[in-house]
């Protein structure tokens, strides 16, 4: 009888890759959870897959590759086909594939398949952490390979007795062997127990992947190891699990057989003396042979590293997402976002492709959320504050994206856990499971070089370090010897990065970690005669942060878990247009956080925080006042008559909060909170409540709405009780939110949602004569309010079938009230349809390309009187509005950026060549109006153009 | 500090912009009807005392005819660009229109008010519940003086005529008495002579300038030294002396000048770089504008201090091109 083979293999990488835990029905995961180990599920009953008739007359073999959910009851759901490979032998007896279409599948393999492993029972996957050694049961989302292989053997004995019997039956070629077999090692030779174990659709008891090294041929498992060794993927360091390395003793078997463990590791018992080939001919990597001699008296040891066939940089995702605490959190898994077109590998600039967050102008790096200003959005790493993620002002970021985990953005209704801003936030994490061999890379592009290392030091003291500095200064003194530039610029930045991760107990976990960042732009014109007198001197602007920040995770019992982190250093603002105008502001930064979280019941989780910033510094300052909202940079701030201080002051911001998590009913979750807040200055206490609550309908569709408050201080300058006003008031908003969210299958998502913004008593100049005694008369009031309403859709394809993308689109209207005009205006980044596609492929030979599309309303301005009135005291024309502010709306804008990039593997390390092009088709896109000296002129001026970017990076 | 530098990213990056190639006119090529100044004279006025406000405003066809429309308010609360003076009392008293007038220059007379009376008017005016004033301008100092707005409306009655009104504004300084005592009363500055290398421009007939295409030819506005007053600051703390620092400011009806004007600062900037500027002509190559054989060429020169004196100084001369 023909005899089939459904060999089930889970790879390890891909279980991993893919082991996506269905999040919103699992137990309570705290945010850290991503330095968790997710021990796979483990197979207990298999169901036979029959080899389809036809395929077998034609003998087809064919290997099925299926994503599927493992619940907490071991029980398989939501099964997918995602991939297919057909297998035939040509003429010359050489083995042929061929990749299908799981929509095509006439053969019949995928829905054989299908109904096999609907029937599998597996022991349910678990999550170990340091503080849950044992683990936790969770549900993840694997990718499972069913292969359909003929055995020969059995077709051939059928065949003799056919053919004795005059029938007549298929049968194979002598010579249609694998040809990554030896010849004459036929799978006929397997031993018994191997046939067993390989031959059985529906035991497959021999094959679990997830248990250690395990004999399949007839070897003596009380004997002595004489043959080990580790499965490592080429070009990088990956320990690859559940990897079935096969062995044939030459010229004629015995095979034996055995997978890998969860460290790459293998090892044979009892092998008979002699010469094996050894062969790994797993469908995610190239087939790999090998040629081992082999004694019972010696141990031989091996290490083989396989070239992967996809690069699919999602197989290292080891995240356990934690369930949302927020009605809306996106979270984007670093590996996952740095390969997106127009980007360069920076992580964090992806948030500007995600719904609700308007375009920055100048291709900067403002993260504008819901209709609101830069400011009111914060960041944090690790739940602290920083003070700045981006180089110059969004050009790059300033963490290398491999030292993050992953980066969350809240558009809105984030939770008691953070605090004073009133639009979003963007939480980076960092990497807490940093690996057991030492690694890094090196990567030289346009912008910049850096370097990044990490490894062990001990068992239970890893490291990370990286450094970056842009040459952008380099290449431009190089310039100027050649060209005869009117100026002299030293633009340049660094940054670095220290982390130590420490593993102190079983219990206790400690990390500390130095950051910093350094930007200067000194810009001197060679020919100052035009300028005043005391404009000379040059342009000068510097920034600076350096930061060390320390976290101790602990578990204090079963059911209490604490928190707490410490983040001290200093930053530096500087600002210098030749002697007359100056900004100087150096500033202590200092922030605790302490967090305990306790969880009595699956029912309710509880946390309890004190959120602590005070913020010592000295300012000296002569300079204009900078321009608030809704007034046009046209006027030229710095024309404008400065002020003067050098003072010191203290900013002290204590913050308690305390968040909910209740369940009543698994289908229900609710999150109330509550966050205490205290400013100084402006001497101010805000309560703000907040409540989300999200309702499971269905697999398909979870229901979410939010409400909630938040505030915030004006900004340092507008607080101040040298120029600005300390009896403000502070900034709020309330948020309104409602929304659903469709899972269509696995990969397949859509996040819709309405949001509705209240904002009051923002920050305006005010429009009365001051009377310096008077502060209520100072130069700022709180008497601004404002709206923003609108709705997103966020529909997102996971990575799946080589292919990973989204489109977003927002819809929104954000608006201030004009005091002056007695109706509402336009916000200056109100931008109504935000329209963003975004996708990458990876391709055959390493190679994968990106692309992102972008097609956004464009931010309103205001028109001006032409021509301009003449002020004869100064000499020059000004410009005067001739309508409303913001009345009028740049053209729309739209861009193409498209990232290809080609990796070469070698043994030890890997090499990427990538190509990231900005604005491909080159368009002009408008980003404000310029004048002619009078106004009597205008014309456009246009954003980047097309902006190739070459980079090289090599990994180890 | 983010607004700053986010303002100063905008500026920097329009100001880039600046340099791509949009063709706008530059603002010292005269093209068309030009204000270059208005100077007051004297730039200061006590009460009792006259002034001259002269609008110097030049069209490149000399023979264009430019009409003007005065008016003057008092205080800063009157005219601006988008503003004509309105009729009405704007303190007890003190009727906000000054004066009206047409013609290249107006007399006034500052006989509405004596020192005591506006400088009651002006504290009335400047402290709280008074007049609306955005909080970021500077307020007058009520010791030394109070501004009167002026403005005033151009256009074009002659052959050529010219696109559009253009509206010209501006304030001159009414001294307090203490103040209209001061020895250091600003004075406009002035400038002895115009000249293209040796040739002087104040010639009639204009002089013949021989040019050779592309290549500088030195321009000199000659200014002496001591037309920088030694003054003390009203709100000086120490009662310390300073001299005025001067700007130039050149304009042309052809070729391209060199730079667009000058500084001089004591022991800051020298003298030259105030006086000096180059200009070039294409010759038959170039554009109309550019300077051609046989153009009469005509050059001003705005010399500003920095406590609101005028001069402006007129030359021209005739192109002839040599190789």
């Amino acid at each position: 009888m023909t005899r089939l083979l459904a060999a089930l293999s889970v790879f390890a990488g891909l279980v991993f890759g893919t082991a996506l835990p269905v999040a919103a029905q699992q137990g309570d995961e705290s945010a850290e959870s991503v330095d968790a180990r997710i021990v796979p599920p483990e197979l207990l009953t298999a169901a036979e897959a029959p080899h389809p008739a036809e395929a077998l007359d034609e003998d087809l073999e064919a290997d099925v590759f299926i994503e599927m959910d493992v619940g907490i009851d071991g029980a398989v759901a939501n099964p997918v086909p995602i991939g297919i490979t057909y297998y035939w032998y040509d003429d010359a007896g050489d083995l042929q594939e061929e990749v299908g279409d799981v929509e095509s599948d006439e053969w019949g393999f995928i829905e054989s398949a299908m109904q096999a492993v609907v029937q599998y029972e597996f022991a349910p996957a678990r999550q170990v952490t340091a503080m849950q050694p044992e683990g936790e049961i969770i549900a993840v989302r694997l990718t499972w390979r069913v292969g359909f292989v003929i055995d020969y053997e059995e077709i051939t004995r059928e065949a003799e007795a056919s053919d004795f019997e005059g029938q007549g039956a298929a049968s194979q070629p002598a010579d249609s062997q694998p040809s990554s077999l030896p010849a004459d090692s036929q799978p006929s030779s397997l031993p018994a127990d191997s046939q067993a174990a390989t031959s059985q659709p529906a035991t497959v008891d021999g094959v679990d992947p997830t248990q250690a090294p395990e004999d399949v041929g007839a070897l003596d498992g009380n004997a002595p190891v004489n043959f080990e060794g580790r499965v490592l993927e080429r070009g990088r360091r990956d320990e690859l699990a559940s990897i079935r390395l096969q062995l044939w003793l030459e010229p004629h078997g015995p095979a034996f057989e055995t997978y890998t463990d969860a460290e790459g590791a293998f090892e044979f018992r009892g092998l008979p003396a002699g010469e094996y080939a050894v062969l790994i001919d797993d469908i995610e990597f190239q087939p790999f042979e090998a040629s081992e001699v082999i004694d019972r008296e010696s141990v031989t040891v091996a290490t083989y590293r396989i070239q992967r066939l996809y690069f699919d940089e999602f197989r290292s995702v080891t995240t356990a997402e934690a369930p949302p605490r927020e009605v809306t959190r996106r979270t984007l898994e670093v590996t996952e976002i740095q390969r997106i077109a127009g980007n360069n590998n920076d992580a964090i600039k992806v948030v500007q492709s995600l719904p609700g967050v308007a375009r920055a102008s100048f291709a900067g790096g403002d993260i504008i959320v819901r209709g609101g200003e830069a400011t009111d959005t914060l960041f944090f790493i690790d739940g602290m504050p920083i003070p700045n993620v981006y180089h110059f002002g969004g050009l790059r970021s300033v963490f290398p994206s491999e030292m993050l985990d992953s980066v969350d953005f809240y558009p809105g209704n984030f939770g008691a856990r953070f605090g004073r801003a009133t639009a979003g936030v963007v939480s980076l994490e960092s990497t807490a499971d940093i690996p057991d061999e030492f690694g890094g890379h090196i990567d030289v592009n346009v912008f910049d070089s850096g370097f990044f290392f990490e490894g062990p030091i001990s068992d239970r003291l890893h490291f990370q370090v990286g450094a970056r500095r842009s040459y952008i200064d380099v290449v431009l003194r190089a310039v100027q010897e050649v060209l005869p530039l009117n100026f002299t610029v030293a633009p340049r930045y660094y940054d670095y990065q220290l982390k130590l991760e420490w593993e102190a107990h079983r219990d206790h976990r400690l990390s500390l970690m130095l950051i910093g960042s350094d930007d200067l732009v000194d810009l001197v014109l060679a020919d100052e005669s035009e300028l005043e007198a005391d404009q000379r001197g040059g342009l000068r602007a510097q920034t600076s942060f350096h930061s060390a920040l320390f976290r101790v995770d602990s578990r204090l019992s079963d059911t209490v878990t604490n928190r707490f982190r410490m983040i001290a250093g200093f930053q530096q603002f500087g600002f210098f247009f030749g002697d007359d105008i100056r900004f100087d502001l150096k500033l202590r930064n200092m922030s605790w956080r302490n967090e305990i979280e306790w969880t009595p019941s699956e029912v309710i989780t509880a946390r309890v925080g004190i959120d602590i910033n005070y913020n010592p510094g000295t300012i000296d300052i002569r300079a204009p006042l900078p321009p608030l909202e809704g007034e046009a940079v046209e006027r030229d701030f710095l024309s404008e008559e400065p002020i003067e201080a050098q003072n010191s002051f203290r900013f002290y911001q204590p913050a308690m909060y305390a968040s909910f998590d209740i369940r009543p009913i698994p289908k229900l979750q609710i999150l109330p909170g509550i966050r205490l807040d205290y400013f100084r200055p402006p001497e101010r206490w805000s309560v703000d409540p907040r409540l989300s609550v999200r309702y499971t309908v269905s697999d398909l569709l979870t229901l979410k709405g939010a409400v909630g408050w938040f505030h915030r201080s004006p900004d340092p300058d507008q607080v101040s009780e040298n120029f600005g006003n300390p009896n403000a008031q502070l900034e709020d908003a309330v948020h309104y939110a409602l929304g659903a969210e469709l899972q269509f299958n696995d990969y397949l998502s859509l996040d819709v949602e309405v949001f509705y913004k209240d904002l009051n008593n923002l920050i305006t100049r005010s429009q009365t004569s001051t009377d310096e005694s008077d502060s209520d008369q100072a130069i700022y009031n709180s008497e601004g309010t404002g709206r923003v309403y609108g709705a997103e859709i966020f529909l997102r394809h996971a990575m799946a079938n080589n292919f990973f993308g989204w489109m977003s689109y927002t819809i929104s209207r954000s608006e201030r009230f004009d005091v002056q005009s007695g109706r509402y205006r336009l916000f200056d980044n109100d931008q109504t349809h935000i329209l963003t596609l975004l996708g990458s492929y990876n391709l055959p030979k390493n190679w994968s390309i990106g692309a992102k599309f972008r097609l956004i309303s464009n931010n309103p301005y205001t028109p001006y009187k032409s021509p301009s009135s003449f002020n004869a005291n100064s000499g020059e024309y000004v410009l005067e509005a001739s309508g409303d502010t913001n009345s009028r709306r740049l053209p729309a804008f739209h861009q193409l950026d498209i990232r290809v990039d080609k990796r070469w593997v070698f043994p030890l390390w890997t090499l990427n060549l990538y190509l990231d092009m900005q604005n491909v088709y080159n368009q002009q896109n408008v980003e404000g109006i310029t004048q002619d000296y009078n106004n009597r002129e205008t014309a456009n001026f246009v954003g980047l153009p097309l902006i190739p970017s070459l980079g090289i990076r090599a990994e180890f | 500090m983010k607004k700053y530098f986010v303002a100063f990213a905008a500026l920097v990056a329009m100001s880039a912009s600046g340099c791509d190639d949009n063709h706008f006119e530059s603002f010292h090529e005269i093209r068309r009807l030009r204000p270059l100044a208005v100077v007051k004279t004297p730039p200061e006025v006590a009460a009792g005392e006259a002034v001259e406000l002269r609008l110097v405003a030049v069209h490149p066809d000399s023979q264009e005819l430019i009409t003007v429309e005065w008016e003057l308010c008092v205080f800063a609360s009157g005219a601006d660009g988008d503003h004509a003076c309105e009729d009405g009392v704007i303190v007890e008293g003190i009727e906000n229109v000054l004066a009206r007038g047409e013609g290249s220059s107006i007399m006034w007379t500052q006989d509405f008010a004596d020192s005591d009376t506006l400088q009651a008017a002006c504290e009335a005016l400047y402290s709280q519940g008074g007049v609306d004033i955005p909080a970021y301008i500077t307020l007058p100092n009520c010791d030394y003086g109070v501004p009167v707005s002026y403005r005033a409306i151009l256009r074009c009655e002659g052959p050529v005529g010219c696109e559009d009104d253009v509206i010209v504004y501006g304030s001159l300084t009414l001294l307090i008495d203490e103040a209209a005592q001061r020895a250091d009363r600003n004075e406009n500055p002035s400038i002895v002579g115009l000249s293209a290398g040796d040739l002087s421009l104040q010639q009639m007939p204009p002089a013949t300038l021989d040019f050779v295409a592309d290549e500088d030819v030195r321009l000199t506005a000659l200014v002496n030294a001591d037309t920088a007053q030694v003054f003390v600051a009203p709100d000086s703390e120490d009662g310390a002396e300073e001299r005025e620092q001067l700007e130039t400011v050149w304009f042309s009806t052809h070729g391209e000048l060199g730079r667009g004007g000058g500084f001089y600062a004591e022991d800051l900037v020298e003298l030259e770089e105030l006086q000096s500027n180059t200009i070039t002509f294409g010759g038959d190559s170039g554009d109309e504008f550019a300077g051609r054989d046989g153009d009469l060429v005509r050059i001003w020169v705005v010399l500003r201090d920095n406590r609101g004196g005028f001069a402006v100084e007129e030359g021209s001369f005739v192109l002839r091109e040599v190789e």
